[in-house]
């Protein structure tokens, strides 16, 4: 069997198993909706995702350790994840051949001749990990100086690894020793005018060019709504993302570069194809040339995926292990060996020192710029809500890789991906929006943070999220805090009856509560009595429209009314009032003047029971900017947003 | 392990191939034995998850113990307190709440699920046996017919009213069915027995009224604001028809006699104050004004620990004939 | 091929993989991450409180205030008392308003700087004066006349920044929990003495020695008014003073504290000082025309062992001056 059918069909069913994570990731138990399918694997399997929060956090999470395997495999056989298994790859390497299928094979091994580009990726990625790594930056920088020991283990230190460099011959000591003097002496300086608490944060963005995240969002967000419907029904009715125009526009961008470059966006984008080129570079088997034999014909360049030259001296950290080359040589020269490649190799990621430096100090620096916004501080967004579970705002934002699977799985669709709301890093990071969606977020749903991959919404029980059992104590989890808006609630602003919120909060007691109050009705002139028969009033004034007043929510009062309760209209003619029971003992005196008054409930919120599930907000019949609204004020998981004590 | 490329495959490639795809097929295999270790949030949206919200002596134990017979619950209990009352009767909750409510316990029964038709228990623990009379008699229906299980009761059409103890009871059905009136007497029963038997259903306030001219059904107890009049609380009403006239006595026992002569006059002097005239004519009831209101007539006056009187009669004989005989009456009820 | 350059590699790529397994197992966490990262098990506050000098108090009369301050302390043993030679001293002033010494909102520039020559005089290595106040911190100290005379007398003003401040948690608190706290002035001080006037609180109903304690606190403690005679207690939970000050020379009577009128005012001629911060206010009580149970929060700080309420029954001096 052909090596390349073999990597033709890892890829193919990588690609299906992609597909099939993101249709099963529809929360129920069914064969084909999540049960325990583990939806998330390939994202674990992503190294730059463990990388990625290792640097911001400090830490592993859980299923993030497959990434290690991927690491261990790659640092022994090379960019095997970019030809074999990566689903966004394989997307790249069938539209490249779709659409480079007519091009002359003399274009092609132009078009994929290594190009000096390619080291952009490099670049981005030492960005990405500099923006995540602020915080480890900041650790290490708290190191004690003062403590005599510390400073002398650290001198000595230097000292020895300045001696092996100067052994080695590779860098100058002196080189060393300044380099050295540089950073002790620029972090004193910087130490005398600053605390240095707002110079270095870290922020995950690695998820915005990360190929499994994008490609999971892409294909959850962007083209699953489109396709869901007859065959197939994921959902009970179409989801909707606002704002996802950006995120499938540049989704469609990196396909069509194909049209241009085969794998364009593997070989000058990829954050992660640069971080297997890193790992890889050391990589005990390499695709490369015997020693004799090559007659330089180019049939190995003309199918390359990863643009790394197989005929010349090839670039080892550029090659995406597909094969092809081997496959097409004809002089049987190409082979995957342990030894390099006859013709010379390359293995040295392409980017200079000045460039990696470059790319570093703008990484770190970029983080603590956007934050002098304060948006994780006082200027925080409270439109911003997070879902149920979500970490204080500066450690979600350290875990969060915009990967869509909150958003993907929430049964309600009230889950979206943000725009600059959340700040220039809060893109594409979930937000809750109620007034799309089937509902508000349900009380009794925990998917969210059991689908996230980084826990940048922890994997929260039921009970915790309720307040009960062990969790009696902290309470129930809230999101934020329904605000009344009485300028534009139909009771409180208009007069009419309604109790929509009130009773659609699922709270127990509920949230939302209502007080009694009876406001007169504009009818455009003075009512009164002309006769009174039994409950039966007929009136002299203006006339009443037909029925209006007949719903039950309306009461008259006879001579203002301070002696005695509203009696309430069971039937309104014209001119006639039919009163519920008897209401009046004693009969009114005739010319008696009355009012018509509506009995209105008027809705308050319980800060301490309302947990911002937004149902109310769902619910509220002011249809375009509710007249009940969720803002984060109050949410349980950042201390500072507290509201009531 | 050494590949090379051939214009066909050799050996090596083949077998690495081969161990690739067994790679794959593992794969795909334990991705399959994956999915059955189902995802806490799956597991979040079946029932049982929810149930543990409910104390679990409350779920399982039903209002009423129907074993034996052919009542079913058919959901679990419910249970409301002051702060919650409104979730189940929306704004009937005020009477309840200004009259000592401390607890709703709701079920439904059914004697064939498949049927469609079921009833609905709701017991209202009032705190005090009064409490549970007053809005027992408070809400007694238009219509209502005397039922012979335990005194204080009545049905409905399609429901049955009780008070007993403590407990305010009410059964609702879902029609008028005499199948659902039949379980709904046994349910009634059922509760009765296990809750003190028919001794604890004695009549309240019942012997504190002549029985001449007494109106049957009557008797109400109002706890708080009788009247409209703040300090009247646990008072008696009892309706009565004299010579053609409807009028209202009401009696209530206070702590003792000084109270009950105090409140006399304060109830007095809070009618004159809202425009009531005396009228001057003897009733032959000692401390006993006669009022004229609006156009009712009102008596009040006290015996011994009661304050006693008759409230916006029409007739002023029928009142003055009423209230003499209130007076005799509570003069021998007084001397027990 | 090139043996040497082969081992090289597979003693590299042993390297790697040995490297990337030590991290990825040794920095592994399975478990997710808790709902809030607890930061505050580090910080402490130190009880500042001689046990010795415990349940003394002062009440002295006079309208001096620099001399009844001087009277005052002599009556308790002298600042030799209080402040060892060398040690580092902390004045806690009330300085939250930008508002002129006249108006009596602040503490009086003349008793903070007798009490600091009064330290330094008992030997004080340093002597620092700070708040946080309200309004704009930098004008607080220079309009209400505590920066300028605290210098003069030779201590330091710490004004607050953001890194001095260190999140807290009182033990067995409800309200003050990973808060942020004025913690860098307390870590660098060895005793603690409160000064605060006499004044009319809206919310609490008088501001004295223990409602002082607010000014240590940062980020929105505004949240803390709506239950604040519970932050009150908590606050006298948080720190045990060596000695507090309570000027009430004159007080304010009304619209406090923030005052704005010389009719607010009344000369009162009290200085109290004490160790029990929480006699100290029942003492101070009297003077707004208030009985100590009129002040919640009274109460409560000796529900919390911060004090006696009843300080005729502690060792009580009262003196008359000028």
């Amino acid at each position: 069997m052909r090596i390349i059918t073999t990597r033709r069909i890892s890829q193919i069913f990588f690609f299906l198993l992609f597909l099939w994570f993101c249709v099963a990731s529809t929360l129920g138990e069914q064969w084909w909706q999540l049960r325990g399918w583990p939806v998330n694997w390939l994202i674990q399997l992503d190294p730059l995702v463990g990388l990625g929060t290792l640097l911001a956090t400090g830490t592993l999470y859980a299923g993030l350790l497959w990434g290690l395997l991927t690491v261990v495999l790659t640092l022994l056989l090379g960019r095997f994840f970019c030809g074999w298994l990566c689903p966004f790859g394989a997307l790249h390497q069938a539209v490249g051949w779709l659409a480079n299928r007519g091009r002359k094979a003399k274009v092609m091994i132009a078009v994929n001749r290594y190009h000096r580009g390619q080291g952009v990726k490099y670049a981005i990625l030492v960005f990405l990990l500099g923006a995540a790594a602020g915080d480890l930056i900041s650790r290490l920088l708290r190191i004690p100086f003062d403590a005599p020991v510390t400073v002398a283990g650290i001198v000595i230190l230097l000292l020895m690894l300045c001696a092996i460099a100067t052994r080695l011959g590779k860098r100058s000591g002196k080189r060393w020793m300044t380099g050295v003097a540089f950073i002790a002496i620029g972090s004193m300086v910087l130490g005398l005018f600053a605390d240095g608490s707002r110079l270095l944060a870290a922020s995950l963005q690695t998820g915005l060019l990360d190929p499994i995240p994008l490609f999971y969002r892409s294909v959850n967000l962007t083209l699953l709504p489109l396709v869901d419907g007859q065959l197939i029904s994921l959902a009970p009715s179409s989801r909707i993302y606002p704002g996802i125009f950006a995120m499938g526009a540049f989704f469609w961008t990196a396909v069509f570069l194909n049209l241009i470059i085969p794998r364009f966006y593997c070989r000058f984008v990829c954050p992660l194809g640069a971080l297997f080129g890193v790992l890889g570079k050391n990589a005990l088997y390499r695709v490369g040339q015997k020693a004799e034999g090559c007659t330089v014909c180019g049939d190995c360049d003309h199918h390359c995926e990863g643009g790394c030259e197989p005929s010349s001296v090839i670039h080892t950290d550029e090659c995406v292990l597909c094969m092809n080359c081997l496959d097409s040589c004809r002089h049987e020269v190409m082979g995957y060996r342990l030894q390099p490649s006859a013709a010379g190799e390359i293995s040295a990621p392409d980017i200079s020192k000045r460039e990696f430096v470059a790319a570093l100090t703008s990484g770190i620096v970029a983080v603590p710029l956007a934050r002098l916004a304060g948006g994780t501080g006082e200027t925080w967004n409270p439109t911003v809500i997070r879902p149920p579970g979500a970490l204080p705002e500066v450690e979600f934002l350290q875990r969060c890789i915009k990967c869509g699977q909150c958003m993907r799985v929430c049964p309600t669709n009230v889950i979206h991906p943000a725009g600059l709301q959340a700040g220039i890093e809060g893109i594409w990071t979930p937000a809750l929006n109620f007034r799309m969606g089937t509902s508000g977020c349900q009380r009794g749903c925990i998917a969210c943070g059991n689908l996230c991959p980084t826990a940048a919404i922890r994997p929260i029980a039921l009970d915790e999220r309720l307040g009960i059992g062990d969790f009696e104590l902290q309470g129930p989890i809230r999101i934020g805090m329904a605000f009344v808006d009485r300028g534009r609630c139909l009771p409180w602003a208009m007069g009419r009856p309604c109790i929509v919120c009130q009773e659609n909060c699922p709270v127990s007691p509920k949230a939302i509560f209502t007080r009694e109050e009876f406001r007169p009705v504009r009818i455009g002139g003075q009512l009164h009595i002309r006769s009174m028969d039994g409950n039966r009033l007929t009136i002299d004034g203006p006339v009443l429209p037909s029925g209006q007043f007949s719903t039950g929510d309306y009461y008259i009062s006879i001579n203002g009314g301070s002696d005695m309760p509203p009696a309430r209209i069971t039937e309104a003619g014209t001119n006639t009032i039919t009163l519920e029971g008897s209401a009046f003992v004693e009969p009114a005196a005739t010319e008696g003047r009355i009012d018509l008054l509506v009995r209105l409930q008027l809705p308050f919120v319980d800060p301490t029971r309302c947990i911002g599930c937004g149902v109310c907000e769902h619910e509220c019949p002011v249809k375009t900017r509710r007249a009940i609204r969720v803002t984060a004020e109050n949410e349980t998981r950042e201390r500072r947003h507290q509201l009531v004590l | 392990m050494e590949t090379t490329g051939h214009p066909r495959p050799g050996k090596t490639e083949t077998r690495l191939s081969a161990v690739i795809l067994a790679i794959l097929v593992m794969i795909g295999a334990g991705v399959y034995l994956r999915q059955s270790h189902i995802n806490p949030a799956v597991v979040a949206l079946r029932p049982e998850a929810h149930r543990h919200a409910l104390p679990p002596d409350l779920y399982q134990a039903a209002l009423i113990d129907t074993k034996g017979s052919r009542i079913a619950p058919f959901s679990p209990p419910e249970r409301f307190d002051p702060d919650t009352l409104y979730e189940k009767i929306n704004g009937r909750a005020d009477l309840y709440l200004s009259s000592g409510f401390v607890s709703l316990n709701t079920q439904r029964f059914t004697m064939d699920e498949t049927a469609g038709n079921w009833m609905e228990l709701f017991v209202y623990d009032m705190a005090t046996p009064e409490n549970a009379f007053s809005v027992f008699s408070m809400q007694r229906r238009e219509g209502a017919r005397t039922d012979d299980i335990v005194p204080n009761a009545y049905r409905t059409e399609n429901a049955l009213f009780m008070t007993h103890g403590n407990v305010y009871l009410e059964i609702i059905g879902t029609d008028a069915s005499e199948d659902l009136q039949q379980a709904m007497g046994l349910l009634a029963q059922v509760f009765v027995q296990t809750h003190g038997g028919t001794t604890a259903a004695r009549v309240l306030g019942a012997d504190l009224f002549p029985e001449d001219g007494l109106a049957p059904e009557s008797l109400q107890l109002i706890t708080a604001n009788a009247f409209g009049y703040e300090q009247l609380n646990q008072i008696y009403t009892c309706e009565y028809n004299i010579d053609g006239t409807r009028l209202t006595a009401f009696v209530s026992e206070r702590q003792n006699t000084e109270d009950a002569s105090v409140l006399s006059v304060e109830y007095q002097q809070t009618l004159l104050s809202y425009g009531a005239t005396v009228v001057d004519s003897s009733v032959s009831v000692d401390s006993a004004t006669v009022m004229h209101f609006f156009d009712t007539y009102e008596i009040v006056f006290s015996r011994g620990r009661y304050l006693a009187g008759v409230h916006e009669a029409g007739s002023l004989e029928a009142a003055k004939i009423l209230a003499r005989r209130l007076a005799g009456h509570l003069e021998v009820s007084d001397g027990k | 091929m090139d043996r040497r350059e082969f081992l090289g590699r597979c003693t590299r790529a042993g390297l790697s993989v040995t490297a990337a397994g030590a991290l990825g197992i040794g920095l592994y966490d399975g478990k997710p991450p808790e709902a809030f990262s607890d930061t505050t098990a580090s910080v402490k506050i130190p009880d500042f409180s001689i046990a010795e000098m415990k349940g003394r108090i002062c009440i002295a009369r006079g309208t001096d205030r620099s001399a009844t301050v001087r009277q005052a302390f002599e009556a308790l043993g002298g600042m030799k008392a209080f402040v060892k030679p060398g040690e580092r001293v902390l004045l806690k002033v009330n300085a939250a308003f930008a508002s002129p010494p006249a108006l009596g909102a602040t503490s009086h520039p003349d008793l903070v700087a007798s009490v600091v020559r009064l330290c330094i005089d008992a030997g004080a290595s340093r002597v620092t004066v700070t708040d946080n106040p309200i309004n704009d911190p930098a004008s607080c100290f220079a309009l209400t006349g505590i920066g300028a005379a605290v210098r003069q007398a030779g201590a330091d003003v710490v004004i607050p920044r953001a890194s001095l401040f260190q999140r807290f948690t009182v033990d067995k608190g409800r309200l003050i929990r990973d808060w942020p706290v004025l913690f860098d002035p307390l870590a660098r001080a060895d005793r603690i003495i409160g000064l605060a006037p006499v004044k009319d609180h809206h919310r609490s109903g008088a501001s004295m020695t223990l409602k002082n304690w607010y000014g240590l606190l940062g980020g929105r403690r505004n949240i803390f008014h709506q239950d604040i005679h519970t932050v009150i207690q908590e606050l006298a939970m948080m720190i045990r003073p060596t000695v507090v000050v309570l000027d009430g020379t004159t007080s304010m009577m009304t619209n406090g504290p923030t005052g704005g009128s010389l009719s607010d005012l009344k000369p009162t001629g009290t200085l109290v000082v004490s160790t029990d911060p929480v006699a100290a206010d029942a003492a101070g009580a009297t003077l707004l025309d208030k009985r100590p149970d009129d002040l919640p929060f009274i109460a409560k700080a000796q529900d919390a062992g911060a004090g006696i309420a009843d300080y005729r029954s502690l060792d009580l001096k009262e003196i008359q001056f000028g």
